[in-house]
């Protein structure tokens, strides 16, 4: 049951306003311009020099220094379901960070440890775009996890298509198609996750996308996408009010302080006597430069 | 002269043969302890095996119950044999897995004042603010039982039971007969048990809060946000038609008069901010059904749930790292107007609201719409007692207070606080035994995290905050037995701040995860152009003692 919505973007955040962009600040799904991935409604709470594998972990774990604002931290408790989707170029066993470092996978099963430890999450769906992505969820150890990965070891993941227009390949087969599927789900749809793993078969995404259910407890099959995606709250009725007193109150509101007040009304301020303002005597340069 | 011509060969490698077992027992006696004290990782000791200790402790908490009996009629052994009935009634099953709840029983006869007063009282609520009056001092987790003989002026007929505003329970008692009196038994069981002290709900908070997973899904586990020293509060106006309905709300005025009580009831044991706000143009994105019965618009409780996403965006992030809480006023557009919530019966629900747990609540409050001939924006007022009163029982409810109900009883109404004393002492026992159970965890998965990895940085400051949160949970265990729940309270927050503060500390980060090879390929370039030679060199000096060994035996 999600009870939480809040996403945390961390994106190097070079392309929208790329100089290269034809479309800038535009980032589509496609080549046919279909859907503009970069709305409106877009916050990247990471960007550029920001993503790092530090402060990844951080955010996980929870380790942010005190000055950190609310909308950078992942503020979870033990009834959230997280979704934690990366992609980027990988291989076995890691995955690259802005082509200077790597987070191995043995970090990113600490890190869930130590979430699972502090009780940051119910349930994780770990979606994972990567050549050799099934080695990043191998090592994982903490209930409750589901890991999805476009490939597995040993396979590389493919480019969907290339938008000549940018000169570069725009989206990764799998990551398109699982975009299809998620695109024609309602925040009412009972598609069950079951049906989200068979997305991209072999034929259309040419790796094997690997799927990682046994520290799953609940059966795929019965959990709604929604669960994941979507942030569907639970709601209750309230049927309860507390009775309250409102005696004494006749007068209150216009003998309250009033919102606004103009020169006259408000409290005359004292006249103070301020002494007009000057600058300082400056250093007599004149009468040095004269002697010469 | 040809002596020291044939020795200097010899002595020149005997020079070399020295030196280099000098350059070797610099290396080994002062370079090796160096190098290894200068790459140790400064670790404050911590009190692990202390940390061990208290996670593996029971956690007793007590509770004091006082019976007063007015009628002197009674037999004195009835009275034990009652004392003893109800003794055996609030055992039993009072806690489980390192939480155990011990009910301390105290029979009495009632005071020379106390006969007095309940002689001159009219009705129960003069009783109970009487009775109240001859307390001295402030008394959480000790609730009084009234056993009042025979009176038909204060129980007029329709309940034999009145919960007072306090901690006290009035019960009627017609006869003085031992009967009458083990009657009271099983109403005073569930009463004190259930209501007063939720025994279930206790052990079930403590439990999660130690760890353990629940896979079932408790509601009013899952409703109340955890606890924290502060929470922030948001009331939320939003106007979807401004230019139709000019909505005026007197906020201040109303958190002021309604929710002021209730904060400073509080202000000791949790500070709650409020902050409020207006939105105009945000409308609820959905479509209500046509009632054409009565030409409502309603809302089923399946289409609530997807009300608040698309809002909660705009209703903004604060800045405190508290939990916040929103509550929302929604003035129906004028096309939807009036807008009802409709429950499985399909009648529109009493106080026209709903509340989504950890999160807030949500109010549709309709108004009327303005007549043909007046100048639009027309001015209305949001009723704030209204408003209040509904926003005051989900806040409530979302802070963890309980939603007790008892059927057999009359129960005085709180005052504008909105909370009665019993309520506050079962949120303060449910927050302590909480923190107690949290803190306890965290400092054990630190403690884990911090052996198992050899190589964080352990500072000063995390020393510090560890071992005054082990020193807060240890008065906090002593506080519960003792049932001194406000201390405990207070030191329970203290032992909770400390340690999450010394969890979540920036610089525990294992940033480097260093397997062994990789430390190899660190330190191979460094020493082993210096370690070759030494070694060498030492191996040349074994053969030449060696060699003068030899040469010594011929």
């Amino acid at each position: 049951i999600a009870y939480f919505s809040q996403i945390i973007l961390m994106i190097a955040d070079d392309m929208a306003c790329n100089p290269r962009n034809p479309r800038p600040a535009m980032v589509f799904n496609n080549a046919n311009e279909q859907i503009n991935v970069y709305g409106h409604d877009v916050e990247v709470d990471y960007r550029g020099y920001e993503v790092t594998v530090e402060n990844f972990i951080r955010v996980m774990t929870g380790r942010l220094p005190p000055s950190t604002p609310r909308s950078k931290r992942l503020l979870s408790d033990d009834r959230s379901n997280i979704l934690v989707y990366m992609t980027g170029h990988g291989g076995d066993g890691f995955l690259k960070f802005q082509d200077a470092e790597e987070i191995s996978s043995i970090e990113l099963a600490d890190a869930f440890e130590q979430m699972w430890q502090k009780q940051r999450y119910h349930e994780v769906l770990f979606i994972i775009d990567t050549c050799q992505a099934e080695s990043m969820y191998q090592k994982l150890y903490s209930p409750n996890i589901l890991g999805v990965a476009s490939s597995r070891v040993g396979e590389d993941s493919l480019s969907h298509h290339v938008d000549s227009a940018i000169g570069v390949y725009v989206i990764d087969r799998y990551t398109y198609y699982a975009l299809e599927f998620l695109e024609k789900v309602t925040p009412e749809s009972k598609k069950t996750l079951s049906q989200f793993l068979k997305v991209c078969p072999k034929s259309a995404c040419v790796s094997t996308v690997g799927v990682r259910t046994d520290l799953f407890q609940r059966d795929p099959k019965k959990v709604l996408v929604t669960d994941f995606f979507g942030s569907v709250r639970n709601v209750e009725l309230s049927p309860y009010t507390v009775t309250l007193n409102d005696t004494g109150d006749t007068g209150d509101s216009t003998a309250s302080d009033r919102e606004t007040c103009s020169a006259d009304s408000c409290a005359p301020k004292k006249k103070i006597q301020r002494k007009k303002m000057s600058y300082v005597d400056q250093f007599p340069v004149e009468q040095f430069l004269k002697r010469r | 002269m040809v002596e020291t011509k044939k020795s200097s060969p010899r002595y020149d490698k005997s020079t070399q043969v020295y030196s280099a077992l000098g350059v070797a027992f610099v290396c080994i006696v002062i370079g090796v302890p160096l190098w290894w004290k200068t790459t140790e990782t400064y670790r404050v000791s911590l009190p692990y095996s202390h940390i061990a200790e208290l996670a593996a402790k029971e956690t007793i908490c007590s509770v004091d119950v006082t019976i007063v009996i007015f009628d002197e009629r009674i037999d004195k052994k009835d009275l034990s044999l009652f004392g003893e009935n109800l003794k055996e009634a609030l055992e039993g099953t009072s806690g489980s897995s390192g939480l155990k709840i011990k009910f301390r029983g105290n029979l009495r006869d009632a005071y020379e004042d106390e006969q007095m007063i309940l002689k001159r009282s009219l009705n129960l609520e003069d009783l109970d603010r009487e009775i109240d009056r001859e307390k001295v001092l402030e008394e959480h987790g000790k609730y009084s039982f009234y056993i009042i003989p025979a009176n038909d002026k204060l129980f007029p007929g329709t309940s034999d039971i009145y919960i007072g505003r306090r901690r006290n329970v009035y019960l009627h008692m017609k006869s003085p007969a031992l009967e009458d009196l083990n009657r009271l038994v099983p109403i005073l069981k569930p009463i004190i048990r259930d209501k007063f002290v939720n025994v279930a709900a206790l052990v079930k908070t403590f439990e999660s809060a130690s760890g353990a997973q629940h896979l079932e899904t408790d509601k009013a586990s899952m409703r109340a946000v955890h606890s924290n020293p502060g929470y922030d509060v948001t009331f939320t106006l939003l106007n979807p038609q401004p230019d139709i309905l000019n909505v005026q709300w007197d906020i201040k005025r109303g958190v002021e008069k309604f929710l002021q009580p209730f904060i400073e009831k509080l202000m000791q044991f949790a500070s709650i901010t409020v902050k409020s706000q207006m939105l105009y143009y945000t409308r609820l994105a959905f479509k209500p059904k046509h009632d054409k019965n009565n030409g409502r618009y309603f809302l089923k409780q399946e289409d609530l749930p997807h009300l608040i996403n698309p809002i909660e965006a705009k209703l903004g992030s604060h800045v405190s790292n508290n939990p916040n809480l929103n509550f929302v006023v929604y003035i129906p557009t004028r096309d939807q107007s009036p807008l009802h919530i409709y429950d499985e019966k399909d009648f529109p629900t009493a106080t026209n609201s709903f509340l989504s747990p950890r999160w807030g609540g949500v109010l549709l409050h309709n108004m009327p719409s303005p007549q043909e001939n007046t100048t639009l924006p027309a001015q209305v007022q949001v009723d704030m007692k209204a408003m209040m009163e509904v926003f005051l029982a989900q806040l409530k409810m979302l802070l963890g207070f309980p939603q007790a109900a008892f059927p057999q009883a009359d129960v005085a109404l709180p005052d504008n606080s909105g909370i009665l004393l019993w309520e506050l002492d079962y949120w303060l026992r449910y927050r302590t035994l909480e923190n107690i159970a949290s803190s306890t965890a965290t400092l054990k998965s630190l403690a884990q995290l911090l052996e198992q990895i050899g190589n964080i940085v352990i500072n000063d400051d995390i020393g510090r905050e560890v071992q005054h949160a082990v020193e807060e949970i240890d008065k906090c265990h002593t506080l519960l037995k003792q049932n001194k729940l406000k201390e405990a309270f207070l030191s329970s927050k203290e032992a909770i701040v400390a340690s999450e503060k010394a969890f979540f500390d920036p610089s525990l980060l294992e940033l480097l995860y260093f397997p062994e090879d990789q430390k190899f390929a660190i330190y191979i370039p460094l020493f082993l152009p210096i370690s070759i030679p030494v070694f060498m060199s030492v191996i040349q000096a074994i053969k030449y003692f060696r060699g003068k060994d030899k040469e010594k035996k011929e």
